[in-house]
């Protein structure tokens, strides 16, 4: 004996519900997109199994159901209330993404500059070795000093800027030290 | 205008029904409708059961609920909520600020000094 799915919602009550969640989306229009519909999945949640229990429910089911979730607008007046984080004290931040800082942003920048800088001494080299020597010191000591506090990508890049003009002046340090000795 | 007792009520639920969520949750994971009924038989904090589910979108962006799928042998697959860390800790200084509240409210309107 094969088990048969229960009658799905009759049209007429699928047509309810969705009318009912669309006057729900209109009513939070004062929460963010993503929360408003996230609370619209939720009530969607809580209809289907409401009528998982009723097999081939009717519009009047559907109607029972949604009046015991009680009007959309009496849900929406849930919205702005004091958040527990804000009374909580040891209660840390939400896992949300944090805007970047000023701070963060310039951070970011200087990363790439010291390591583009130190990369750009070593042929600078053929040019000019006193300016290349002096912009892969300039890159290793700002990139020592930017590192402090970082994290992810921004540290990989100052780690890289520190690598490269360290790299660069002991090879020289070594170079010059061989050409001083075969004098 | 002097408040009606629904004026009243309104007041006091605001910073309060997430924590009655968090509450309900203290002892166990729950699926929404679940949750809805239990809390929507307290018709004093709860007018119905749908004023849920703003609480819970909020408290799960707050990182105080978590939610986890489990297949359902009648009926669709549920989400269930259930308190991390961060939302015991919340509920445990919510329980202590409020023993202590309910106390001086009682004082003031006992009229004890």
């Amino acid at each position: 004996m094969t088990a048969t799915p229960p009658p799905a919602p009759s049209p007429s009550a699928r047509a309810l519900v969705e009318a009912y969640l669309t006057d729900l989306r209109a009513s939070l229009s004062g929460l963010e997109a993503g929360e408003r519909e996230e609370v619209v999945l939720m009530v969607r949640e809580h209809i289907d199994v409401a009528l998982a229990h009723r097999p081939g429910a009717t519009a009047h089911d559907v109607a029972e159901v949604i009046t015991a979730l009680g009007p959309p607008e009496r849900i929406a007046e849930q919205g702005p209330s004091v958040p527990p984080a804000q009374m909580a004290a040891p209660v840390a931040a939400p896992p949300a993404a944090t805007p970047v800082t000023a701070e963060q942003a310039a951070g970011a920048v200087g990363a790439l500059l010291f390591l583009v800088g130190a990369v750009l001494s070593v042929p600078l080299l053929l040019v000019n070795p006193f300016i290349a020597v002096a912009l892969a010191v300039i890159c290793l000591i700002g990139a020592l000093v930017g590192i402090r506090g970082t994290s992810g990508s921004q540290r990989r890049r100052y780690r890289w800027a520190i690598g490269v003009s360290t790299g660069f002046l002991l090879v020289l340090a070594v170079l010059a030290s061989s050409a001083l000795g075969l004098r | 205008m002097e408040p009606d007792r629904t004026g009243v009520v309104t007041q006091l639920r605001k910073g309060v029904l997430e924590y009655c969520v968090l509450a309900r949750l203290r002892h166990g994971a729950a699926y929404g409708l679940e949750l809805a009924s239990s809390l929507g038989r307290e018709p004093t904090l709860f007018t119905s059961e749908g004023t849920l589910y703003p609480l819970l979108a909020r408290l799960r962006r707050q990182g105080l609920v978590e939610t986890r799928w489990h297949e359902s042998p009648d009926g669709p697959p549920r989400r269930y909520y259930e308190l991390t860390a961060d939302g015991k800790s919340a509920l445990d200084t919510f329980a202590t600020t409020w023993a202590d509240f309910r106390r001086a409210v009682d004082a003031v309107l006992e009229g004890r000094p």
